[in-house]
């Protein structure tokens, strides 16, 4: 890295985080530390919201899923649209008419205090160990990049949320977030561009998303009816919408983006730009992976993408030997792939399917290459990740772009970890305090009692993300255990909420007890069956609406008898 | 804050010229599902 590359990355970060504690400090009581005094205009809650679920993973995954898999991805989100406008219709009035700091107390105006408590600790755990990961994931992999050890990636990040969500609460968080989106969504946009200028001079747009297209990257919508197949359109539409509903309707982190808007108008507002603008930014990132991949077919690409893997490989003789064979045979093909690709971008008519065929099988055996590579790094040492693809942009990144991008697009990714995170302290913090703390411990303190506690709840958690950040890679496949942690409680979760909006016949103590055996059963299905932990969700929520409706019948109709 | 006619009324927000936002948003969601299905039928 160039030192231009460390003043731009530098000069943007601490800029952000410098005028977004500049702009917000000072806050005087717990309504302004939290709430940001409901002064947040629609276009910050909006892009608050949109930076809260965009974490680094989004840019530095995203992009590679398209490289390998195609575009597919996008229909994940067809579902967001539909719960943004179900949770301005019907959540969104709830929430501002009991003025409300947290999700979770709404549960107790609709049941009683023990569900509140029950919600907002399912959340703690969940959400608590997840802002480790937001920092540990980037961390991980910026410091396999930059060659540094994964402590000083992973105390950056947070001890630079830290400062700002201490200091300045939910007002800094979406000031902050603004400006982060800004300088995520002109990265990415200026990476696109390069990626483009960086191809042979006879393939410009129209020849790159021919070549992606005939090679199977653009396939964007898939109809099938197919259980097995995460993307489709039907899972888009329906698991997407159920996957949005319980996330932007009863997790802290993004209710108290809206929560923070000026009126319910501009609350609903700040949804609706999200609604609009989810698609087509992640239709953005998914197009700049596929161009990558057509800049790969032009450009030698390594046979994996993650070098600190190859590296450790290359400190071993013999399998050094083995690894620079498959190098070389890979190189070889690629020329000749090179040819037919050159081919295919002026291809016409019946030509283009003689010239795909003959790609797909110079695919095929590149494929195999890549597996014996990966054998090789497992044999060296069993913990390397054989897993590239959130290596495939970032490494482009690294290779190719100019110096001062590559600042700018590592910018892009630090943004997009400490946005999310701060979200999550943020939202942690309030939950510690409004509904365990406040609620429960001390009832009785002071306005300032409560906004030092608050500081301190964020300084807590953020310390905890940090010390579980750190020691996160002592744990074996660590991020699908969080993933499937959230799926063990989210459902839960997502049933006590969607029984209170809607079910107005199940009451407190049949809730409380359908949600006790929901999560009971569900966890009954994780330790002893093989099912999906996707389906855990809507077990969990399907879990809890029944048997609230059978406990508060069997309630109801001895009442009667009695 | 709101006041409560507005909460119980349950009025679209209105941006400019779009009287309700929420059909904005369908259009939007099928015009791009429309949209990327043909490219994806083009290439098929």
């Amino acid at each position: 890295m160039s030192a231009l590359d460390w003043t731009v990355l530098f000069g943007t970060l601490l800029l952000i985080v410098g005028y977004g504690v500049y702009k917000t400090k000072g806050s005087k009581n717990i309504e302004s530390y939290l709430k940001g005094d409901n002064s947040m205009k629609w276009w910050t809650i909006g892009l608050s919201i949109m930076a809260t679920q965009a974490s680094a993973i989004t840019f530095l995954s995203t992009p590679g899923q398209a490289y390998n898999s195609g575009m597919g991805f996008i229909q994940f989100y067809f579902g967001l649209p539909i719960a943004m406008i179900i949770l301005s219709i019907w959540v969104l009035p709830i929430y501002y008419k009991l003025k409300v700091y947290t999700a979770y107390e709404y549960l107790e105006s609709r049941f009683d205090l023990k569900t509140r408590i029950l919600g907002a600790f399912l959340f703690l755990i969940q959400r608590g160990l997840a802002a480790g990961i937001t920092i540990y994931a980037p961390a991980i992999i910026l410091s396999s990049i930059l060659g540094w050890p994964l402590v000083y990636t992973t105390v950056i990040i947070g001890s630079l949320v830290i400062i700002y969500t201490v200091s300045g609460g939910t007002k800094a968080v979406s000031q902050t977030q603004k400006h982060q989106m800004i300088v995520m969504m002109g990265g990415m946009i200026v990476a696109g561009l390069f990626v483009v200028k960086l191809l042979p001079e006879d393939i410009g747009i129209v020849e790159a998303t021919k070549i992606a297209g005939h090679l199977g990257k653009l396939e964007l919508i898939n109809t099938e009816v197919d259980l097995e197949n995460r993307y489709t359109l039907w899972t888009g539409l329906l698991g997407g919408l159920f996957v949005a509903l319980s996330y932007f309707g009863t997790d802290q982190s993004q209710v108290a983006r809206y929560l923070s808007g000026k009126s319910l108008t501009e609350s609903r507002l700040g949804l609706m730009f999200n609604g609009l603008l989810k698609i087509p930014m992640q239709f953005v990132i998914l197009f700049i992976g596929a161009l990558v991949f057509v800049f790969y077919q032009f450009n030698q690409a390594p046979v994996f993408f993650n070098e600190a893997a190859k590296d450790e490989v290359y400190l071993d003789v013999d399998q050094k030997e083995k690894y620079q064979a498959i190098e070389q045979q890979y190189s070889d093909l690629f020329e000749e792939k090179r040819r037919q690709v050159q081919l295919l971008s002026t291809a016409e008519g019946e030509e283009i399917e003689g010239l795909k065929e003959r790609i797909a099988v110079i695919h095929d055996q590149e494929e195999q290459l890549r597996d014996e590579a990966k054998a090789i790094i497992k044999a060296t040492n069993q913990d390397l990740e054989t897993t590239d693809t959130d290596y495939v942009f970032i490494t482009f990144v690294m290779d190719n772009l100019p110096k001062g991008i590559i600042g700018l697009l590592l910018a892009v990714i630090f943004s997009a970890a400490m946005s999310s995170t701060a979200s999550e302290l943020n939202a942690l913090a309030s939950t510690s305090i409004i509904d365990i703390y406040k609620r429960n411990i001390n009832k009785n303190g002071s306005d300032k009692h409560y906004l030092i506690a608050s500081k301190l709840f964020t300084l807590f958690w953020g310390l905890v993300a940090v010390f579980f950040a750190t020691f996160a890679g002592l744990l074996d496949n660590l991020i699908q255990a969080v993933n499937i942690l959230g799926s063990i409680f989210y459902g839960t979760i997502l049933g006590i909420f969607l029984t209170g909006f809607f079910i107005k016949y199940i009451k407190g103590n049949a809730v409380f007890v359908g949600a006790v055996v929901a999560q009971i059963v569900v966890l009954y299905f994780y330790f002893f069956s093989e099912m999906a932990y996707l389906w855990f969700n809507v077990l969990g929520c399907g879990l809890v609406i029944f048997s609230g409706l059978i406990i508060q019948y069997v309630k109801n109709s001895k009442t009667k008898s009695d | 804050m709101e006041d409560d006619k507005d909460l119980e009324h349950n009025n679209p927000p209105v941006l400019g010229k779009w009287k309700n936002f929420y059909w904005l948003l369908i259009i939007v969601l099928v015009s791009l599902i429309g949209i990327f299905y043909a490219i994806t039928q083009y290439f098929a």
